[in-house]
């Protein structure tokens, strides 16, 4: 017996089961003699009623030959039963699971070891009721539960003479109650017909003394099965007249804890949880809905047909919810699935897509951190200061969080000398960002190399060409020497540097050198401001000057004021604030770094200008107009173009220096100063020489 | 005279629009006409129709800047690219006189790479040979 219990499938074994089963095996050795006799009748046991009972598992049936037992036994064993039972219903995760269970020690369902056909009936029965609730449930019971607290029930139970009579007189009425249920569902299948007809056999005859029920399992979750109300009606009569078998032959109770029977089958069909430790002992549990597809639910309880009735009476919320389901038509049923169905599909869906919006959310995030370390690369971070200058810089780009085609750079060179470089590629966006990389580095290794922003630009200029492959770029190179107090700056195609405290058109645009990639000789200027006191430098790319505010371009003289306007210690970042404050339109990129010089109250100006001519370049108009604007006296223009001219045959290009200052400039011809960087080429023309 | 690009380009004041028209002259020479502000909008509008002007193998192009109120750098790598993809036969002139035209190619550096006259009449000298209009 022991080793039975164990084989029983109990997902949570609970200790009140063990102690039951233990409290079985000795009534067990405490009643011999029915056992025997019950053993003579029908050895073979356990296996038939798995075989009569479908739905439940496996060796369902057990065999306690059971006597009479005492009133008080019997009642503690009942409680501790239902223990049990309850227990298992509500801890084994079960949900509604059933247990239904004997109070007058017949055997019923699935107590097959009597042997007799009228209790096969019986067992056959019930099974077939546990086939309907395991066929619509999947075939998931709670049984181990519920048989185990039924087998030990039912051994405690002994059947006293006045009970059978009582016994077969309620059974006649249950009997007369489920022939109506039945007449009303219009459904009788064969076997409960059977059944019913044995069972009316054994209700002629004196009932077998004392039998163990095996009780079947009533599958859990039987929420919207016949199976739900089925046992509901066993509780009907469990509450008002005692323990009732499982749907079967009712016994004559030997306990009455009617009122908390009552409550606790009511709670039950309202959907609540068995109490732990409830008074009633037999317990089937079902789901509190009733079932709208109750088409067969026949009454199992035997007992008390007027005390099951008064019970449904004294549910008006059940009667009227099952009346209200039963009214529901077959279309609006579907109508129901097809919305339920929609509404699983909609929440699937939308589960989906918030998934998917996350992962895209993470990939962008990393995404977004990808450009960013790609544009730290691109646009260094710069330190608050180089030596005694504040450094900042700002980028914006037109479109996208990615860097386009500008490009910065501030780095400190030899001697305490700072190095700006600011560029803009053409094209913007992810297109310029190798061009970009290419001229920044390449540009600030020519810096680093000591050479002057003009002869940086001389000679990096056809290398870079080569390589930007039709595209070309404006540059801006600058360094300043804090000593000196001088910023020499030169560009290529590029907008001049701004100077708070210079007018911002100083500077001779005249003669400005091409851009990089154009085709043409560039790193043809150069100018050296003298900054004595506190200024800002502003370097910047076209996209700044180039914004739009009411149709009209930005400009420079509108830049020249936001900086004025952004007081003593101004950022890039607030410069660029301003400009985007100020316009409606930035169609380019806009970068945009700053030089803060300290010092007293004088004002920056320009001390010299460089201008690179070839023989075609001294020949042409815009070289007087820069001559005229530098202050060089017209009638010295020709000849010092004709000097030029001259030096320009014998070198390629003679470079003019002009020293402004109070007065005509000054004015300085050389030949071409990068030669060292072109030694090949003149050793080679020596040679010729020679 | 055949349009060949139309575009338009949005500015808060209302839309302005931009438009090249084309027209074969004499000496084997095209001329491009181009009204409106050649910016990052309008600039491809340009290219094509010079590229247009390559496939036709024209030998001699003046682009009229003279009703262009503002070219950006876009429109300034369109023009750099159709001068240095010119054949070394094939002349090119500019003809501007709008002074914030004329000043964004001097700041550039670019006035010195293009032949830019004041009025139609000194380009198609420029085109004959005649070199007394060089800027």
């Amino acid at each position: 017996m022991a080793r039975r219990a164990g084989a029983l499938r109990t997902p949570s074994p609970p200790a009140g089961l063990a102690l039951a089963l233990s409290f079985l095996i000795a009534l067990a050795a405490l009643l011999p003699a029915r056992a025997d006799s019950a053993k003579s009748s029908k050895p073979a046991k356990g296996s038939e009623a798995a075989a009569l009972v479908p739905g439940a598992q496996p060796p369902a049936a057990e065999t306690v030959p059971a006597k009479p037992v005492n009133q008080r036994q019997a009642e503690r064993l009942l409680k501790r039963s239902e223990r049990a039972a309850a227990k298992t219903g509500s801890g084994g995760g079960e949900p509604g699971a059933t247990a239904v269970a004997p109070a007058g020690g017949e055997v019923r369902a699935g107590a097959t070891h009597q042997g007799n056909t009228r209790h096969r009936a019986g067992s056959r029965r019930v099974g077939d009721g546990a086939e309907h609730a395991a066929g619509r449930q999947g075939g998931e019971t709670g049984s181990g539960e519920s048989q185990s607290a039924a087998r030990s029930v039912a051994q405690s139970q002994a059947l006293s003479t006045k009970a059978k009579a009582k016994k077969e007189r309620e059974r006649e009425e249950r009997r007369q109650e489920r022939e109506e249920r039945r007449q009303r569902n219009g459904h009788e299948n064969r076997k409960e017909r059977e059944a019913r007809e044995a069972e009316e056999a054994r209700a002629a005859e004196t009932p077998a003394p004392v039998k163990l029920l095996e009780a079947p399992l009533v599958s859990a979750a039987t929420a919207v099965t016949s199976a739900a109300s089925a046992v509901a009606g066993a509780e009907a009569t469990t509450a008002a007249g005692g323990p009732a078998i499982a749907g079967e032959h009712a016994v004559e109770s030997t306990i009455s804890s009617r009122a908390a029977a009552r409550r606790r089958a009511h709670a039950r069909r309202s959907g609540g949880a068995i109490p732990t430790g409830a008074a009633l002992p037999f317990v089937a549990l079902a789901p509190a809905v009733a079932s709208p597809t109750s088409r067969s639910a026949p009454v199992h309880g035997k007992h008390a047909v007027k005390h099951s009735v008064k019970k449904r009476e004294s549910s008006p919320l059940v009667t009227t919810v099952t009346r209200i389901i039963g009214v529901i038509p077959t279309s609006l049923w579907l109508l129901i699935a097809a919305l339920a169905l929609a509404a699983v599909a909609f929440a699937t869906t939308s589960r989906l897509s918030a998934r998917r919006a996350r992962r895209l959310d993470r990939q962008r995030r990393d995404l977004l951190e990808d450009v960013g370390l790609l544009q730290a690369a691109l646009l260094p971070e710069l330190p608050a200061r180089l030596g005694p200058v504040r450094t900042t810089a700002s980028y914006r780009p037109a479109s996208g969080p990615g860097a386009g085609g500008d490009f910065y750079d501030v780095f400190a060179l030899e001697e305490g000398k700072i190095a700006v470089i600011v560029g803009d590629v053409s094209g913007h966006g992810r297109d310029a960002l190798p061009h970009t990389t290419l001229l920044r580095y390449t540009l600030r290794t020519y810096l680093e190399a000591d050479l002057s922003p003009r002869e940086a630009l001389r000679a990096a200029a056809p290398a870079l060409e080569r390589q930007l492959g039709g595209s070309f770029a404006t540059v801006v190179l600058a360094t300043f020497d804090p000593r000196e107090r001088l910023l020499t700056y030169a560009c290529a195609g590029h907008p001049h540097p701004l100077l708070t405290g210079m007018a911002h058109d100083t500077a001779i645009i005249a003669c400005s050198a091409p851009p990089i990639g154009a085709g043409r000789p560039t790193g043809t200027r150069q100018t050296v401001v003298r900054v004595p006191g506190a200024a800002v430098a502003c370097f910047y790319t076209d996209g700044v000057i180039e914004a739009r505010t009411g149709g009209e371009l930005y400009g420079q003289g509108r830049l020249a004021g936001a900086l004025d306007g952004l007081g003593a210690e101004p950022t890039a970042a607030s410069l660029l604030d301003s400009v985007r404050d100020g316009t409606d339109r930035r169609p380019d990129d806009m970068a945009a770094c700053l030089l803060g010089i300290s010092g007293g109250g004088a004002t920056p100006e320009i001390v010299s200008e460089q201008i690179e001519l070839d023989g075609r370049e001294a020949g042409r108009n815009r070289t007087r107009r820069f001559l005229l604007a530098a202050g060089v006296p017209e009638r010295r223009i020709a000849e010092v173009l004709d000097s030029a001219r001259a030096i320009a045959a014998d070198h390629g290009s003679a470079l003019l220096e002009l020293k402004l200052g109070d007065g005509p400039p000054r004015m300085t011809l050389t030949h071409d100063n990068i030669a060292p960087l072109r030694a090949r080429a003149i050793a080679r023309t020596q040679e010729v020489a020679l | 005279m055949q349009a060949v690009g139309v575009n338009a380009s949005e500015t808060n004041s209302g839309a302005v629009s931009f438009l090249i028209s084309r027209r074969e002259l004499a000496h084997d020479t095209s001329l491009l006409s181009v009204e409106g502000d050649l910016d990052l909008a309008s600039a491809p509008s340009l290219k094509w129709a010079l590229e247009d002007l390559q496939a036709a193998e024209s030998r001699n192009v003046i682009v009229d800047l003279a009703r262009v109120g503002f070219i950006d750098s876009t429109a300034l790598g369109v023009l750099v690219g159709a001068q240095r993809s010119l054949g070394s036969g094939v002349r090119l002139a500019i003809v501007c006189e709008e002074e914030n035209v004329l000043r964004i190619f001097e700041l550039t550096g670019l006035d010195g790479m293009f032949e830019i006259v004041p009025t139609l009449q000194y380009a198609l000298s420029y085109i004959q040979g005649s070199n007394t209009a060089a800027g």
